[in-house]
């Protein structure tokens, strides 16, 4: 799909856009944010579906965006609920019973995810210099098939970018995936951005050793 | 300006070091340029080699940048050390400020750059 | 992307007057961060008009905005496109807003969406406020509602409750938790539950419907605690509630109900063979005294041996008896002046010289119905217990007398010692409560203490606060002054006396005993002396030789077969001869002291007993018997 060059310009790319989002979330939290690199992977529906993994009835909790501009697709991020409310705890903070949390987590999620989502995209926007526009987030809760079916559809003939992405707040670890799923129109989008990007990087190289 | 001439560039993604060495480029900046793939293989550099001016990526696999920066701090206090990433958390700020280290948004600016290598820039926030 | 041409007429005057319509703030701010809409829901909220609004830099309006999360958002749709939910649940400072409807200074609870948009200069940023406060009043009203009655109950707790999720981690305990656990409820939220019960490390342990663990509280304190666990689901997401009982107070109890149950088993068992142990012992002590009278030289010699290890056989089984606490009362009119005196004698040596001991004069004549041996068994308690709490030295003050009841005397040890707290003052009867280091005290003492007191139809009472001093009181029945002291149930004290036996006239005698042998021995005891004796193995068939012949003397066994001991057969007996003199021989009894008055005087003989025992109890038997028919 891609060659190495661009394989690393993805990767790099999320990266990127992923600090940005432990950078903000940490603002939320007004507390350090430890994170270990993303791992970036092409997959397709099936093959995401597994990589969530676990049992199928393991309750997850989604967050979902559309966007459009010279590429489009849905982002979603998904941590099991377990994490969630490990997440929703660390940013509201320690007063809150366990009641009071389960009853804001929607709430709160929405905005994490909303915060997490939007720093990749942005990430990608800058990168690539272009402007992409989303819908307000949406938070779905159930089991992985639940969720892919009212967020990626089987007939949806896309590309997915998957990554798994692991923060940990105060000793806690908030172990999630972020998935982007670009149509065929938005990754050939995607790609050519990245070729663009990458020939101006070697262009300016060779620029300079030429003359 | 402060010497340049011994570059050291430090980032998991080649992408990443190609932009950087082509915004060096684009200033005009004449110097060798020496890149590694990760903190390892920067420490182990750092130990034959001296080098005046250091890209340092933060998120990195294995041994982070800060932490990394922090040993090349204490081999070579006159280098002029840059934190390149987009992790601008408060806590990762503070502790880079403390080890005198200059701090690159990423994606990279050329301004930024130029900024660093021009020596008006210590550990302030871009 | 932007598209200037589109957006040129975006904000005519006539939209911000639909706007001033709505309940919910409106702002949008254009691609400078300037201010271009700030409807009048903005004015009155906020206090800010819209003169002073529009144009202003939105951070340079509320400063106290520069930086927080409602300027990042504008600062990416403007830049992205991109738009951001903020919710008051996560953010405590959006836009300093107060209700303003003139009954409250409250800050409106607020929830935000900020997107990209498009004013007359181009791209531009909405602001939707939404007012969140009656919703967030209502959530917590219902919160409230949904958890008083769950608070009402794991708050007053005493039990230690602990919510766990899956992975083990503290998300609340109730504060008897916290004060079992010498831990705040804040600082172990979060925290493995194996922090406070390294047992549960492995969370499917959980699924047994109860474990108990050892587990270290407080100061290090270790107790024995039972887990229990409830699991229920929130949002999806299974948590666990565990139940935390201490149950070192109950083990302890069950313990000590056990040893308690054990003994007296032991007591029971032990009661039984003293019994049988003493009629052998009367067995063979008869015999070898028949011997003792009729043989002389070498067969003399060893009669005498036998009698003599029978005699320490009856020791060995008196201690039995006081072991399993099943010692014959033989209550006795006991003087109360020179029962303390006796007592004050016998003390001295083991209170040392710091303790002082004091009584005050003693009203003459008042004495008490009891055992005189357990009596000063039970005084010597006291008074040991009065020293031990008197570690520095003190003063023990003895008081007796008539009172506080009609027909009843006390006695009274009181310390100026340690004294007790309520908790310890509460336990000290029981068995093996004790407050002593280990080999130190058994903690049967008080017990057996105030065991005597009630076995002799009296009771024990307890008064102490610490520092204080504690006062043991004794209250027994009382007797009458008159008759000699020791007189009115004198026959086993009499039996050790030393002195000619006494000179009996003949007799009409009836002999009732179970054990063949036994009775044997007894006719043998009285074969010389000129009496006519009868014999009979139970009640009923003493009863029948009663109704054929008069008798002056019935010697029974107190245990009889046939549903009628010997207490009840005296008592029969009673009604049929009023002058009858008894003599009441007993292996070992748990009677009722007033159940014993009942038959009205009577001799008491402990077995063995030797033929001068028998012929003193029977003197004694013919002195108190009743005077004059009835
Ligand atoms: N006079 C007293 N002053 C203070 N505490 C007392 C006094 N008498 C008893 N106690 C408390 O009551 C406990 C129980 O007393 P008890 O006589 O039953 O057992 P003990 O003295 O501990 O052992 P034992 O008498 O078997 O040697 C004591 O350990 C002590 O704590
Ligand atoms: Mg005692």
């Amino acid at each position: 799909m891609f060659d190495a060059l661009e394989q690393d310009a993805v990767t790099e790319l999320l990266n990127v856009a992923v600090s940005r989002s432990a950078a903000a979330l940490s603002r939320m939290v007004g507390k350090p944010v430890a994170m270990s690199v993303p791992n970036v992977r092409i997959l397709s529906r099936a093959e995401a579906l597994n990589a969530i993994g676990g049992n199928r009835n393991t309750p997850l909790i989604a967050v979902g965006e559309q966007f459009s501009g010279p590429f489009s697709g849905r982002a979603l991020l998904v941590f099991p609920e377990a994490r969630s409310l490990h997440l929703v705890q660390a940013i509201v903070g320690d007063q809150l019973t366990l009641e009071e949390i389960a009853d804001l987590e929607e709430d709160a999620m929405t905005e994490v995810g909303n915060v997490i989502l939007n720093n990749c995209l942005s990430g990608i926007a800058n990168m690539l210099g272009c402007r992409i526009e989303a819908t307000l987030p949406h938070c779905f809760q159930g089991g992985v098939e639940q969720i892919f079916k009212r967020t990626i559809r089987g007939d949806d003939d896309g590309v997915i970018l998957f990554m798994s992405i692991d923060f940990s707040i105060r000793d806690r670890d908030i172990g999630g995936f972020i998935i982007l799923l670009l149509d065929l129109n938005a990754m050939s989008n995607l790609r050519s951005a990245i070729a663009r990007y990458v020939d101006g990087v070697r262009r300016s190289l060779t620029d300079r050793e030429s003359p | 300006m402060r010497t340049c001439k011994h570059i050291l560039l430090v980032d998991d993604s080649k992408l990443a070091r190609m932009a950087l060495r082509a915004v060096l480029n684009d200033l005009g900046v004449e110097a060798d340029v020496t890149e590694a793939a990760d903190a390892e293989a920067a420490l182990e550099l750092t130990e034959r080699t001296g080098f005046d001016t250091v890209f340092m990526d933060y998120n990195m696999p294995g041994v982070d940048g800060l932490s990394a920066a922090a040993v090349i701090r204490v081999r070579q206090p006159e280098a002029a050390i840059a934190l390149v990433t987009a992790n601008a958390q408060e806590d990762i700020l503070a502790e880079a400020r403390r080890l005198r280290l200059a701090f690159l948004g990423k994606p990279v600016r050329r301004e930024d750059v130029l900024r660093f290598i021009s020596g008006s820039d210590v550990a302030e926030r871009v | 992307m932007s598209d200037p041409a589109a957006g040129s007429a975006a904000v005519p005057l006539v939209i911000p007057s639909v706007l001033d319509e709505l309940d919910m703030g409106v702002v949008i701010v254009d691609d400078a961060r300037r201010i271009v809409v700030w409807n009048t829901w903005m004015v009155r909220h906020s206090g800010i008009s819209r003169r002073t609004a529009i144009g202003a830099e939105l951070s340079a309006l509320l400063p106290a905005m520069a930086g927080g999360r409602v300027e990042l958002a504008v600062r990416d749709a403007l830049d992205t496109g991109l738009p951001a939910v903020i919710s008051h649940h996560v953010n405590h400072d959006l836009f300093p807003l107060l209700r303003g409807d003139g009954m409250t200074d409250e800050r409106v609870a607020q929830s935000i969406v900020v997107r990209p948009t498009r004013t007359g200069r181009g791209v531009g940023c909405l602001i939707q406020i939404y007012d969140q406060t009656a919703a967030v009043e209502r959530e917590r009203k219902l919160r409230a509602q949904r958890s008083a009655r769950y608070h009402a109950i794991v708050d007053a707790a005493r039990d230690c409750f602990v919510t766990v999720d899956e992975d083990g981690a503290i998300w609340s305990m109730n504060p008897a938790t916290e004060e079992r656990f010498g831990c705040s409820a804040a600082a172990m939220r979060g925290q493995p539950i194996a922090r406070l019960l390294p047992q549960l490390q492995d969370l499917p342990l959980l699924g047994e419907p109860l474990v108990p663990v050892r587990a270290v509280g407080a100061g290090g304190k270790a107790f024995d605690a039972e887990i229990s666990m409830g699991s229920w689901m929130n949002n999806g997401v299974r948590h666990f509630t565990l139940f935390i009982r201490d149950v070192t107070e109950r083990n302890l109890a069950a313990e000590n109900l056990r040893r308690t149950e054990r003994i007296q088993a032991l007591g029971e068992l032990t009661g039984g063979v003293a019994h049988e142990f003493n009629n052998l012992l009367m067995v063979i002590r008869a015999n070898a005294e028949m011997v003792l009278a009729h043989a002389g030289g070498e067969a003399a010699a060893h009669a005498a041996e036998i009698v003599q290890a029978v005699d320490r056989g009856r020791n060995l089984t008196d201690g039995l008896l006081s072991f399993a606490r099943r010692q014959p009362l033989n209550p006795v009119r006991v003087p109360l002046d020179a029962a303390v005196e006796d007592i004050q004698r016998l003390a001295a040596p083991l209170l040392g010289v710091a303790v002082e001991i004091a009584a005050p004069p003693i009203l003459a004549g008042a004495a008490v119905m009891a055992d005189r041996t357990q009596l000063q068994n039970a005084l010597l308690n006291l008074l040991i217990n009065a020293r031990d709490a008197m570690p520095d030295g003190g003063r023990i003050t003895i008081t007796a007398g008539p009172g506080p009841e009609p027909g009843q005397c006390h006695i009274a040890v009181a310390d100026t010692g340690t004294g007790m707290s309520p908790a310890i003052l509460e336990k000290a009867c029981e068995p093996f409560f004790t407050t002593k280091d280990q080999g130190k005290g058994t903690g049967l003492g008080l017990s057996m203490v105030a065991g005597f007191a009630r076995q002799s139809g009296g009771d024990f009472l307890l008064a102490s606060r610490p520092g204080a001093g504690t006062t043991a009181t004794i209250r027994l029945r009382g007797t009458s002054g008159d008759g000699p002291p020791g007189a009115a149930a004198d026959a086993d004290g009499a039996g050790k006396e030393d002195g000619p036996p006494p000179v009996l006239p003949p007799l009409r005698l009836l002999v009732t005993e179970d054990d063949p042998q036994v009775r044997a021995g007894v006719l043998a005891m009285l074969a010389q002396g000129g009496h006519r004796t009868a014999a009979a193995a139970d009640g009923p068939d003493a009863l029948d030789l009663m109704a054929d012949e008069d008798f002056d003397l019935l010697v029974t066994d107190i245990m009889l077969p046939r549903g009628m001991n010997g207490v009840a057969l005296a008592c029969e007996a009673r009604r049929m001869f009023p002058r009858l003199a008894v003599v009441l021989m007993s292996g070992y009894h748990g009677f009722d002291p007033a159940l014993l008055e009942a038959v009205g005087p009577a001799a008491i003989l402990r077995k063995p007993f030797t033929r001068t025992d028998l012929e003193r109890a029977m003197a004694a038997a013919l002195r108190q018997r009743p005077r004059s028919p009835a």
